[in-house]
């Protein structure tokens, strides 16, 4: 498990020439030191979130299909669990 | 729908037993309030202020195309007020559903600091909402819409608001950990 420290790192690598807001129309300019180690401590947060929410999808699915080969084993199908309510 | 120079014109319900009756077309009732576009930028700041006045009461945010550098991250927005961002008090909820899978994907904001749109911020993603009660008095701001990763595909449902009495005359995008690009139309919707 990445910690937050290690994530602001390799976010921090990802945008070595700082970073920018604004758009075509009226231009871009350049974030302050102190908005962009703000923006990239929130960044490592958000990416440490999707990180733990795509790991615990996938605990599920694993799961799940560990919980259909025992079923497989027993001769029982999800149909049969269907059939039962459940 | 009829184009003679630079006028528009369409054919209507006519008494005339013979030939065409042509009549001016309506000016619509959806009129743009701003359209930008913006490349690898880390939120679009400012760019959407000061689009929800009092003129309409509704009004439809166009999200062309979004994408983000890191395309696992999630697409968020947050209101603006003034110069001043709206980091509270979001609820709201995206149900997402791909095109190889029978299984939603619910993605929740519950009193948090940005509104979750979708999660998966391929290239291709498109989404469209109304925004209500926003850009008059101090009112509680709520948004509904949908949208589509086309890239994977997946279809997005979404709806929430801001569940704090402020006023709102603005919205920001940007995404859960890398920069965005994209293109992002706001429209007021006329009442009569």
């Amino acid at each position: 498990m990445t910690t937050l420290n290690e994530m602001i790192e390799i976010i921090r690598a990802e945008n070595p020439n700082g970073l920018r807001a604004g758009n075509d129309e009226i231009g871009y300019i350049d974030l302050t030191a102190d908005e962009y180690e703000a923006q990239i401590i929130q960044w490592a947060q958000g990416r440490l979130n999707t990180e733990a929410r795509i790991a615990a999808a996938i605990q599920v699915e694993q799961a799940k299909k560990t919980a259909e080969a025992k079923l497989a084993a027993l001769g029982i199908t999800t149909d049969d669990l269907k059939a039962l309510g459940l | 729908l009829f184009r003679y120079g630079r006028s528009a014109f369409f054919v209507a319900d006519s008494a005339e037993t013979t030939g065409l009756k042509w009549a001016a077309a309506s000016s619509g009732a959806l009129t743009l309030i701003k359209r930008a576009s913006f490349s690898n930028v880390a939120t679009t700041t400012t760019t959407f202020d000061s689009v929800f006045t009092t003129t309409y009461k509704s009004y439809l945010v166009n999200i062309e195309t979004v994408s983000a550098a890191t395309t696992s991250d999630d697409l968020q927005f947050q209101f603006r007020n003034g110069t001043s961002t709206i980091a509270a008090d979001y609820y709201g909820l995206s149900t997402l559903s791909q095109h190889n899978s029978t299984t939603w994907t619910f993605q929740g904001s519950s009193g948090a600091t940005a509104m979750t749109l979708t999660q998966n911020l391929v290239a291709g993603t498109t989404l469209a909402f109304w925004v209500n009660n926003v850009g008059g008095s101090t009112s509680t701001a709520s948004f509904h819409g949908t949208g589509l990763a086309f890239n994977l595909p997946q279809n997005i449902q979404t709806g929430g608001g801001l569940y704090a009495t402020t006023t709102v005359d603005g919205i920001l995008f940007k995404s859960s950990s890398s920069n965005i690009t994209g293109t992002v139309s706001i429209y007021g919707l006329a009442t009569a």
